[in-house]
């Protein structure tokens, strides 16, 4: 069902997102676009300064590089990973974002799979950029800040083009040219790409503005790892949207710390941030014997609130400046949140503006608003999108649905049906248009820090193990869990000690935390398949 | 500090971030399987030992924190 609901509106309609760096870089010209650190230094960048710098970078790729050649971008959040990605795009190259934390095979396998020529990468990434130059020689790798291998720094080639005069958009992008293939976990473990055109992340960008007011006066702070979609779109193309300033934590250890350097008024973030901000505030609160005025000050915001009274920011002021002072807003998305957290923030003056999404629609495809929320919802379709729920599946259409999975045929088949994308999310919508998630259809295991997992993977990386006759994996309490039916006599110690060996071998929220051993083996299914039902995982 | 008073300021420390009681935990115990802890409380809960024993731990450092075992010989071991 298409719905129509209290969004704010949208400032300038683009339908690339050259048009949007374009339209950002005149409209919020000497607005800070980016602050960010250099050591201990806060610097900045308006949005002038951005532009010129995407379109230098841009001018060098395009001398450099075939036209629709695949570029690689892999590092941490940083100004350099920005131009890099956003240069890449705006020349009508594709990028193909790659998670930090992958070992080298795997990343290896990932530039294959997306047929890439060059890697860009942060100098932290320096043993990946060895790896690669060594087994595939053919693919150029470019440090974003150091030589390597007798190419120039990605930084350098900035200063070079910067000598040789004012750039221009040498031509300009039409929307259903590819911009980015994003990764994103199969069923099976294996990786698909998810081709995603400007058009999808334009109106991505776009639909990001209108669920809460953002003016250039405010600023966000990016806090989550920047190749997930979630986090390129809500994260950094939306802020474009209304010039705001976008401000990089540099670490996950100096969220409180950078809260109160760069005072924020807005966060894109996971549940698992929204969790422990919550836990965070009522540790200070039992610390300092506060913790039944918390709970009271809380009973009374709600009702005053249901009076139209809010008086938030003068109750929970202490609160309030713990996280920098001017924290209003948190848009969450990726996993569960506990309705409960929604209301709590509520009362203390922040709305959590929680919303659903998938990789493969770039990401957001339904949400709630900062004028109207439901907390157990995660929203109302975003503009000029379609869900309908088929036995229970979301489905979903649109300019926001990918153009399918690079070079994956079957996974294409099994995900399509006409112009409608199975989502393979189980949910329902209320008679106002507001969708609910209920479960998966398909085993993925979605953690709190919105990182899916496939269990399967798991499972065969450790049935490889000797001893271990069966085993399925889940998520207990958000923790990986093993449940396994070893072989009568085996040692038990020698098979956790192997679970710790393949641990190793993977990113480290893959790893499994916990293990059960079972005496019997698993109920199968007809077709000997284990019914995963069945385990004594809660 | 004995590894006695470790123990005790430790879970102290943990049991701010973990439903667990203090009476619950052991020195075998396992910070994300056992106490329900998730990767960003590992971070905050590293924070708090540092502040606690005068500490300065690397990023690089955080995955060694895996049980209580662990964490109290890293700290007697660094302070």
């Amino acid at each position: 069902m298409e719905t129509k609901y209290p969004f704010h509106k949208v400032k300038h309609e683009v339908k690339t997102i050259q048009e949007l760096l374009d339209w950002s870089g005149y409209t919020y010209a000497s607005n800070d676009a980016y602050r960010f650190f250099e050591g201990n230094t806060i610097c900045a960048k308006t949005y002038k300064e951005l532009l010129q710098d995407v379109q230098f970078a841009g001018r060098y790729l395009k001398e450099n590089f075939a036209s629709a050649s695949h570029i690689a971008v892999i590092g941490p959040t940083s100004y350099q990973w920005i131009v890099a990605w956003l240069s890449i795009v705006t020349t009508g190259l594709v990028a193909v974002p790659l998670d930090r934390l992958l070992q080298s095979d795997e990343i290896l396998k990932l530039l294959r799979q997306a047929d890439v020529s060059t890697l860009i990468f942060d100098n932290e990434q320096h043993l990946v950029a060895e790896a690669v130059h060594d087994a595939c020689p053919e693919i150029t790798c470019i440090c974003m800040t150091e030589p390597f291998y007798g190419q120039d720094s990605f930084v350098a080639q900035l200063l070079i083009q910067r000598k040789l005069g004012e750039p221009l958009w040498s031509e300009s992008v039409d929307s259903d040219t590819i911009a980015e293939i994003v990764f994103t976990s199969g069923t099976t473990g294996n990786y698909k790409g998810c081709v995603l055109t400007h058009k999808n992340l334009a109106w991505n960008a776009m639909n990001g503005s209108t669920y809460a007011a953002l003016t250039p006066k405010d600023k966000t702070m990016s806090i989550l790892p920047i190749h997930h979609t979630l986090e390129v779109t809500a994260g950094m193309l939306t802020p474009f949207c209304s010039g705001v300033t976008v401000c990089i934590n540099d670490s996950l250890r100096h969220i409180q710390r950078n809260l109160n350097i760069f005072h924020p008024e807005c966060m894109i973030a996971v549940p698992m941030v929204v969790e422990m901000l919550n836990k965070n505030i009522w540790i200070t609160a039992k610390k300092t014997k506060q913790e039944q005025k918390l709970q009271f000050a809380l009973k009374l915001s709600k009702c005053l609130q249901k009076l139209h009274i809010h008086i938030e920011r003068q109750l929970f002021a202490s609160v309030l400046d713990k996280l920098g002072g001017n924290l209003r807003l948190l848009v969450v998305g990726g996993a569960y949140l506990e309705p409960k957290l929604v209301e709590n923030f509520s009362a203390m003056g922040i709305t959590i503006v929680q919303g659903y999404g998938v990789t493969e629609c770039g990401p957001v495809v339904a949400c709630n608003t900062d004028r109207k929320w439901k907390a157990d919802s995660v929203g109302q379709t975003v503009t000029g999108c379609k869900i309908k729920i088929v036995d229970g599946e979301i489905w979903v259409s649109g300019p926001i649905v990918m153009q399918g999975y690079y070079n994956d045929p079957q996974a294409n088949r099994d995900a399509f049906e006409g112009e409608w994308y199975k989502t393979g999310d189980l949910g329902y919508m209320d008679k106002n248009g507001y969708l609910y998630l209920t479960g998966r259809k398909k085993n993925l295991i979605i953690l709190s820090n919105g990182e899916n997992v496939s269990p399967e993977e798991l499972e065969q990386k450790l049935t490889e193990i000797p001893g271990i006759c069966e085993v399925i994996v889940c998520a207990e309490k958000n923790t990986l869990t093993a449940e396994i039916y070893s072989e009568p006599g085996a040692d038990i110690n020698v098979i956790e000690q192997q679970i710790e060996g393949v641990n190793k071998t993977l990113p480290e929220y893959k790893n499994i935390r916990k293990v059960i051993f079972r005496d019997t083996p698993f109920p199968k299914t007809t077709t000997q398949k284990i019914k995963r039902n069945y385990s004594n995982i809660s | 500090m004995t590894e006695q008073e470790i123990y005790k300021m430790v879970t102290n420390i943990l049991s701010d971030f973990s439903e667990v009681s203090i009476d619950n935990m052991r020195m075998e115990s396992k910070l994300m399987a056992d106490l329900e802890l998730n990767s960003l409380d590992v971070v905050n809960i590293v924070m708090a030992f540092e502040d606690s024993f005068n500490l300065s731990i690397p990023d690089s450092d955080l995955d060694k924190f895996k049980t209580i075992a662990d964490t109290v010989s890293y700290i007697k071991n660094h302070s």
